[in-house]
């Protein structure tokens, strides 16, 4: 039994990693560009991430039934009253009811979520990311695996990145202060995908999109947008000790992330 | 024909069909050459679709060899400059255990070196026992006094048509090197 449910495991991750994540990617920047990067300016987005945590929870609670709903405004008011709760845990909040129902066989009755209470987890979980910074944090690993690098100087610049996912600014007040390259990082989205039912697998993802704009020339030599993806884990895994390893997941995606990123800017050759 | 000939060759036909059939696929970037890296097509699959296999090591601590760079291929008339101007060519390995017990598939990397001077390595610790591992190589080297890497090495099958996964952004777990430790 345990063998079918691996190979089903295995055939699924297979689907996922040669259909789902396929993010193919643009060309590095050729040698003539690297050679004009000289100082590089590291600008972060400053608003927050699209993510579907709350959509996910809800959608895991349409069909768990009362109990969920029961659990879920338990964790709507956990959220109002617990000033402990850390982000991750306000994050995962919804999920643990949905969760605690689901593996509780409780059936019920099904009824959609009330608005308010639904609006209330969805503002928590807005401040939760807020308390993260997200948007800092990868571009600050971000900034400290580029300053390894001894060919180019590198900065990390606050303040200056788009205010909102539309925004392209062309950053030409920064050629003033000495910027020859503005490499733009914004975490774009975030959240859980996966399965369904009783503690399903689901997997982390972000995703980040790099602009890098050259002051000189004037031009976008490089976006992309990047994605990390965790390998499937049962809600239980990212629910331990109040969202513990979600945290450690956001650290090992920052540091994977930075790394991809900075390889392909500046050190992949483009191999003939 | 000798029918006993007939029949030994019948049975070793339908031995070998049943086996599948075992292949080296290409890769993108270095190729590894030990542990050998194998694709394997199951007898009876219709679609060609097979995968790469654990092969085994001979110890706890194996050494791991890979192909030097530049490589043969790197000499070709469109590669001149980069087989006559690099220098200083060092490789980065990294190696991830994987755990399926229990329905649970985890990653985690448990090894990593950079700048090694051979394009070989005895890992320095013990492996776990009866354990699976993926693995990956690049050389990183010099050119015109800048730092470089190639691509970190992948095989190129299983994939389904259209880009090759050399394109991606990352190297799906699918495609990963591959080797298993003895007991």
């Amino acid at each position: 039994m345990i063998t079918r449910r691996k190979m089903l495991i295995t055939s699924i991750l297979s689907m996922v990693f040669l259909i789902g994540c396929a993010h193919k990617l643009s060309l590095p920047p050729s040698e003539a560009q690297r050679a004009k990067f000289g100082t590089v300016g590291i600008v972060y987005g400053s608003y927050v991430p699209e993510s579907n945590f709350d959509t996910f929870a809800k959608s895991l609670l349409s069909g768990a039934g009362k109990g969920a709903l029961e659990g879920f405004f338990l964790g709507a008011k956990a959220i109002e009253g617990s000033a402990n709760s850390g982000p991750l845990g306000i994050i995962l909040l919804p999920f643990m009811a949905a969760i605690g129902a689901a593996v509780g066989s409780i059936e019920g009755v099904e009824a959609a979520v009330p608005r308010e209470e639904a609006e209330k987890i969805e503002a928590a979980i807005k401040r939760a990311f807020g308390e993260l910074e997200i948007q800092k944090t990868m571009a600050w690993s971000l900034f400290k695996n580029c300053s390894t690098l001894s060919d180019y100087k590198f900065g990390l610049l606050d303040r200056q990145g788009p205010i909102s996912p539309d925004q392209k600014p062309t950053y030409k007040i920064l050629k003033e202060q000495g910027i020859d390259t503005v490499l733009e990082v914004a975490v774009k989205r975030l959240g859980f995908e996966g399965g369904k039912g009783n503690n399903p697998s689901i997997s982390f993802f972000m995703n980040v999109q790099i602009r890098l704009l050259s002051l000189i020339d004037r031009t976008e030599v490089f976006f992309h947008e990047f994605k990390y993806t965790s390998p499937p884990r049962p809600f239980t895994h990212w629910s331990y000790n109040n969202g513990q390893r979600l945290g450690e997941e956001f650290s090992l995606c920052y540091g994977t992330l930075s790394e991809k990123i900075t390889d392909e800017l500046f050190l992949l050759y483009p191999m003939l | 024909m000798n029918p006993r000939h007939t029949k030994r060759i019948f049975v070793g036909l339908a031995i070998l069909a049943l086996q599948g059939c075992s292949m080296h696929p290409s890769v993108c970037g270095l190729r590894p050459e030990y542990p050998e890296l194998l694709y394997k097509v199951p007898f009876g699959n219709v679609n060609n679709q097979g995968y790469l296999t654990f092969v085994m090591v001979d110890s706890l601590q194996p050494t791991l060899r890979w192909e030097a760079f530049p490589r043969p291929n790197d000499r070709g008339k469109d590669n001149r400059r980069l087989v006559d101007c690099v220098h200083n060519v060092t490789y980065d390995l990294k190696i991830w255990q994987m755990n399926d017990l229990f329905d649970l598939f985890e990653i985690k990397l448990v090894y990593s070196r950079q700048r090694l001077e051979t394009p070989s390595h005895k890992i320095e610790h013990r492996l776990i026992p009866l354990t699976k591992y993926f693995w990956t190589v690049r050389a990183r080297f010099e050119i015109d006094g800048h730092t470089r890497v190639t691509p970190w090495g992948l095989s190129e099958k299983p994939w389904k048509s259209g880009a090759s996964p050399c394109k991606l952004d990352f190297i799906p777990y699918p495609n990963y090197y591959r080797f298993t430790t003895p007991f």
